[in-house]
């Protein structure tokens, strides 16, 4: 594998991926950025570069920047680093890429190389946010989910709260915009239909912004799998290990992966083999690649394949077939509706026809396509508050692209774009609300 | 030059016309900035991010007055190095410059900045039932600023024309910074034409008046496969030469569709697919192509005109490169044409050249312009197969050259292929095109070291079988020559004139031979001095036809006087004798070219002034399968400004000496 010794010049000190999935199979980091021939086809696709005309802010600039920087041709510097960290990871370069260059896990591992845990970037921007008060709502929110997800060391270490005059979660959960005051599993857990007697058809994986925060899409999911599916169990998983594998340390990452793995093993053994049902895109796209956390280790990495191979996202485990005969259009009222795109379903795990197959025989002429569906909203994860300037403007496009059509009601499926775009519409259209698929389809379309 | 350049006073001034921000300076940036999708690369020493076209003037003007190179550069998917500064100098970014700022369905003009992508051009103009013709593979990312630069071509460029034939007018800054508009309509020499191709060393395209098109009602789009590239080759010819002009005709050969078709079912001894399109054609045109495909023993072919199965038939060959980038760690694109009846040939030859440098390619063709993308595959940073494909490379241009091809038929020369410039063209060539470089950019700090060779009279120029000039053109040559020792002028005519050396007159009259006629290639080269008429009444013979009215002017003095503007897209190749007694052979029988200045443009409306026109090579076509379009009538031009300075200089680069119709520009 390692054909050039380049590969191991790249420092140890910092936990790495071993190998990057790529489309051609497992590659070094070097192996993986050299196969980016400065075509720059990705460059329309990427919505930093869109915005700025860039190339250090451009798919093709990162890979060049990291290329260099594992060659030792250039050292580590303020100008680098904002290349990388303003990629949104959104991914949507790599499915523009002949190549399929993994540019978004390119350039994970050079943060964490830069940056150890992406602490500077933290300090950098917590100071502008007091004075934005979206941001600051947003921010919130987010370093909540962190907290939740059991990343609290992340963000007490980095002492955000700190800095936003927050020395306190509760103070925290107060300026939220919306916190549940029950979270989802704790309501779940009461239900009887849910105890799991006999065979499962499925499982029910609560994805931390859905467990803490959009807790009513998660009771919609629940809904549908029983009306639909019959039988099925929730998970009482842990997070996905994202936010760890983003923000903070590949091996909190793998921690999470782990413990989700054997969760599975111990149901499929007490029970029987069942797809796992996400309702947030991010955390789906996630569990699928958690072999790439493992590659290097052959047994790890084969569990791992087994559990992805299970994990399927609630818009994709929807077929018409099992569902159109359930559906109608009266409670919608001529409702126009819209779908964004969200970049972990349709760049990440290529869904985007699915929903739509279910959607359009209902919806007909109100599903309403927006230009640019799967264009990222400017949220992706932290992205919100540690790139202020040029989220706002990501967002305003999205906004922009989403009024052009005059929806009612918008369709996502990921946390990160439902508070980006809840945000964005509040703001600049408030005249459409956003929605996530599951809760769409049991409000407005599933006959009672 | 290098670093440091950019600091004090200029950046001062740099400064207050674009801001602190859009000054990029620092390593990560210029490390961004030193490369395009070519092999070249040179680190500038600074970039400047443009937010409005109304800063590159200023800019320029500041740069220009402290003598600081600058190359502009918008997407950076040009594949020769064009968008490299190889003096070290400062990049002016116009990506951001991608205003679309007028569409008028009406004149069919669209007017844009230079940074707007090309498909998001199309995009727009299709909402109201339009297009802009030159549809370069990368247009998903390539600029109409980048576009003109390069006189980019594409699939369909075969039924319409590169780039240059849709450019209506151009707002340029030149190297100096001072503004200028060269449009069509200007009477005298074709500036616009001059600026497609010029790879951004004469001027920075500031505003483009670009002709947009109605969409075609009904597009039909025939594929079949062929067990050799030769049988399909014979088709392409065969196409040709019956005078069928298809809107794209387009191959791909065996590893390209077994890259490309992942799940499509191919047939098993397929060694080639040949994909054909119409557009608004009658049944009789498909069902003759039918015909040519079986004749030439094509097998399992296809018919639609469904855009949805269309798009399918397309997918092998759009798929092709991706499907190569995804086999290697890189892919060298290389780009060379030849006269279509040499195709067969020339594939022949670059396959060899590959399996001798054991090297793997893809082959894709614009067949039907003769153009030739060999995609050899290779990885950098195996130093030894990377100088294999570089060889092979050479290796392919010298093939095309001698097959009376060029050495690039759209991607440009830019850094990459300034030497294989020297196998193409002769030092008088050379030293010309040096020369109009001159004219606009004296100094020489406008996209510095690009598309002439560094070195002169080293290597020898590949032999292109050119038809030999007549006895009689030499003779010319040989007066002109003997008047250019003892610096006597000479009145440039058609009219019948004795041409002895004692005399002032240099006359075309007696030019009037058929020097070459490819019918397979659907292009004759004849001398200057035959009629119009005489011309079509031979091509009639052949049930050709050539799209210029009946008319008895002779052909010469059709292009000096500019008496059919559209006659620029005609010619293919050109003749020169210049007032030195130098021979200057540009074009030939490709039908598409971007190797040197497009200069056979200039000489439509000199008036005499530049050079002596020998003798032009033209498209010609078979009436039965185009329709007759309108009959242009003469235009009598005003005469046009030769006290402009830049046709002052343009002149001067021709004629230093002023020895050709001295009347026309006087005293200078």
């Amino acid at each position: 594998m390692a054909k050039y010794d380049i590969n191991e010049l790249f420092s140890n000190d910092i936990p790495h991926l071993k190998f990057l999935s790529t489309a051609d199979g497992e590659k070094e980091i070097y192996d993986a950025v050299s196969r980016c021939l400065r075509c720059g086809y990705c460059e329309t696709s990427c919505p930093t570069y869109s915005l700025t005309g860039k190339e250090t802010l451009s798919p093709r600039g990162r890979n060049q920047l990291v290329r260099k920087l594992i060659e030792g041709k250039m050292k580590p510097s303020d100008a680098a680093a904002e290349g990388l960290k303003t990629c949104l990871l959104c991914g949507a370069c790599t499915q523009t890429c002949y190549g399929k260059v993994p540019t978004a896990d390119i350039v994970l591992e050079a943060r964490r190389e830069m940056s150890g845990h992406g602490k500077s970037l933290y300090y950098k921007i917590a100071s502008m946010l007091v004075s934005r008060k979206n941001i600051y709502s947003y921010a919130i929110k987010f370093l909540y989910l962190l907290k939740k997800s059991g990343l609290t060391y992340l963000s007490e270490k980095l002492g955000l709260f700190y800095l936003l005059n927050m020395p306190g979660l509760e103070e925290a959960q107060k300026k939220a915009l919306r916190t549940p005051l029950k979270f989802l599993t704790e309501k779940l857990e009461k239900d009887e239909r849910l105890k799991g007697n006999g065979k499962i058809s499925w499982i029910y994986f609560s994805a931390c912004g859905t467990e803490f925060i959009y807790t009513e899409n998660g009771l919609a999911t629940v809904e549908i799998l029983l009306m639909v599916y019959g039988d099925g169990i929730i998970m009482k998983n842990e997070c996905c290990g994202l936010p760890a594998y983003n923000y903070g340390s590949l091996d909190e990452a793998r921690k999470a992966a782990r413990k989700n793995m054997e969760l599975y093993r111990n149901i499929s053994m007490k029970f029987n083999e069942a797809p796992i049902i996400l309702d947030c895109s991010s955390c789906a796209a996630f569990l699928k690649s958690y072999p790439s956390l493992f590659s290097g280790n052959e047994e790890e990495f084969e569990n791992a394949k087994n559990f992805s191979s299970k994990v399927k996202d609630i818009t994709e485990f929807i077929k018409p077939a099992e569902i159109l005969h359930r559906l109608d259009s009266q409670k919608l009222e001529g409702k126009r509706v819209t779908i964004h795109d969200s970049c972990r379903a349709s760049h990440g795990q290529g869904i985007k026809q699915e929903l739509r197959d279910v959607l359009k025989p209902v919806l007909k002429e109100k599903l309403c396509e927006m230009p640019e569906s799967d264009h990222c909203c400017g949220g992706a994860g932290a992205f919100a508050f540690t790139n202020i300037e040029i989220s706002k403007k990501i967002l305003e496009r999205k906004i922009k692209n989403i009024s052009s059509v005059r929806p009612d009601i918008v369709i996502a499926s990921s946390t990160s774009c439902l508070m980006q775009i809840e945000k964005g519409l509040k703001e600049m259209y408030p005249s459409a609300k956003i929605m996530h698929y599951s809760l769409f389809l049991k409000e407005f379309l599933l006959k009672n | 030059m290098r670093k440091g350049l950019i600091k004090g006073e200029v950046l001062a001034q740099l400064t207050d016309v674009v801001g602190q921000e859009n000054i990029g300076l620092s390593e990560a940036e210029l490390l961004c900035y030193s490369y395009d999708a070519s092999l070249a690369a040179a680190k500038p020493c600074s970039v400047i991010h443009f937010q409005d076209i109304s800063q590159i003037s200023p800019v320029i003007k500041i740069l220009a007055s402290h003598n600081i190179s600058f190359t502009p550069r918008a997407a950076g998917t040009n594949l020769c190095g064009a968008a490299v500064n190889m003096k070290g100098g400062v990049i002016l970014n116009l990506a951001k410059l991608k205003k679309i700022r007028q569409i008028d369905t009406v004149s069919q003009i669209a007017v844009v900045d230079p940074g707007i992508v090309n498909l998001q051009l199309q995009n727009e103009l299709a909402k109201y039932g339009f297009f802009y013709a030159p549809d370069p593979a990368s247009q998903k990312v390539c600029t109409i600023g980048g576009n003109i630069s390069q006189n980019a071509g594409g699939p369909q460029c075969l039924k319409y024309g590169v780039t240059c034939d849709h450019i209506e007018k151009l707002e340029v800054v030149l190297p100096d910074g001072s503004e200028r508009i060269f449009s069509r309509q200007d009477p005298g020499p074709d500036l616009v034409s001059l600026f497609c191709q010029s790879e951004g060393t004469l001027g920075v395209i500031k505003t483009a008046w670009l002709r947009i098109l109605p969409m075609a009602k009904k597009i039909t789009a025939l594929t079949c496969f062929f067990k050799s590239v030769e049988d399909s080759m014979n088709a392409v010819s065969t196409i040709i030469a019956e005078g069928i002009i298809p809107r794209a005709l387009e191959e791909v050969d065996a590893l390209s569709i077994k890259a490309g078709a992942e799940k499509e079912e191919i047939p098993q001894e397929a060694e080639a697919l040949l994909i054909v399109e119409l557009e608004d054609a009658n049944e009789a045109i498909e069902k003759k192509v039918l015909e040519i495909f079986s004749s030439s023993k094509g097998f399992s072919y296809e018919i639609t005109s469904d855009p949805d199965k269309r798009e399918k038939l397309w997918k092998i060959r759009k798929e092709s490169y991706p499907a190569l980038a995804r086999i290697a760690e890189n892919v060298m694109v290389e780009d060379g044409v030849v006269p279509r009846p040499m195709l067969a040939q020339a594939v022949k030859r670059i396959k060899k050249v590959l399996e001798e440098n054991r090297l793997r390619a893809g082959l894709v063709f614009h067949a039907g312009d003769g153009n030739i993308h060999p995609n050899i595959v290779f990885d950098q940073r195996d130093k030894d197969e990377t100088k294999r494909a570089k060889i092979a490379g050479e290796e392919i241009l010298r093939i095309c050259l001698e097959l009376s091809g060029d050495i690039s038929g759209e991607h440009g020369i830019g850094v990459e292929k300034r030497k294989a410039m020297s196998l193409r063209y002769p030092q008088e060539t050379i030293n010309l095109f040096y020369r109009i470089k001159k004219a606009f950019d004296p100094m020489e700090i406008l996209n510095p070291y690009k598309k002439l060779p560094l070195s002169s009279g080293q290597i020898k120029p590949i032999d292109r079988k050119e038809p030999p000039l007549t006895s009689k053109a030499t003779k010319i040559v040989n007066i002109a020559r003997e008047r250019f020792h003892t610096k006597k002028p000479s009145i440039l005519t058609s009219q019948k004139a004795d041409n002895t050396s004692d005399k002032k007159i240099l006359s075309s009259f007696e030019l009037t031979d058929i020097m070459d006629f490819d019918k397979g290639n659907m292009t004759i080269t004849v001398e200057s001095g035959m009629r119009i008429s005489a011309l079509k009444k031979f091509l009639k013979e052949h049930n050709l036809d050539v799209a210029l009215p009946l008319d008895e002017t002779t052909l010469g003095a059709a292009v000096a006087l500019k008496l059919y503007p559209s006659m620029r897209s005609l010619i293919t190749g050109m003749d020169l004798l210049l007032s030195s007694g130098e021979v200057i052979r540009l074009g030939g029988k490709t039908i598409k070219s971007v190797s040197g200045y497009n200069l056979a443009p200039l000489i439509l409306g000199s008036r005499g002034a530049f050079a002596f026109i020998i003798s032009m090579t033209l498209k010609v076509y078979n009436p039965a399968f185009k329709e007759k379009g309108k009959v242009e009538d003469p235009l009598i031009e005003p005469m046009p400004n030769f006290n402009d300075p830049i046709l002052k200089n343009i002149k001067k680069a021709f004629d230093p000496n002023n020895l050709f119709n001295p009347h026309v520009f006087g005293e200078f």
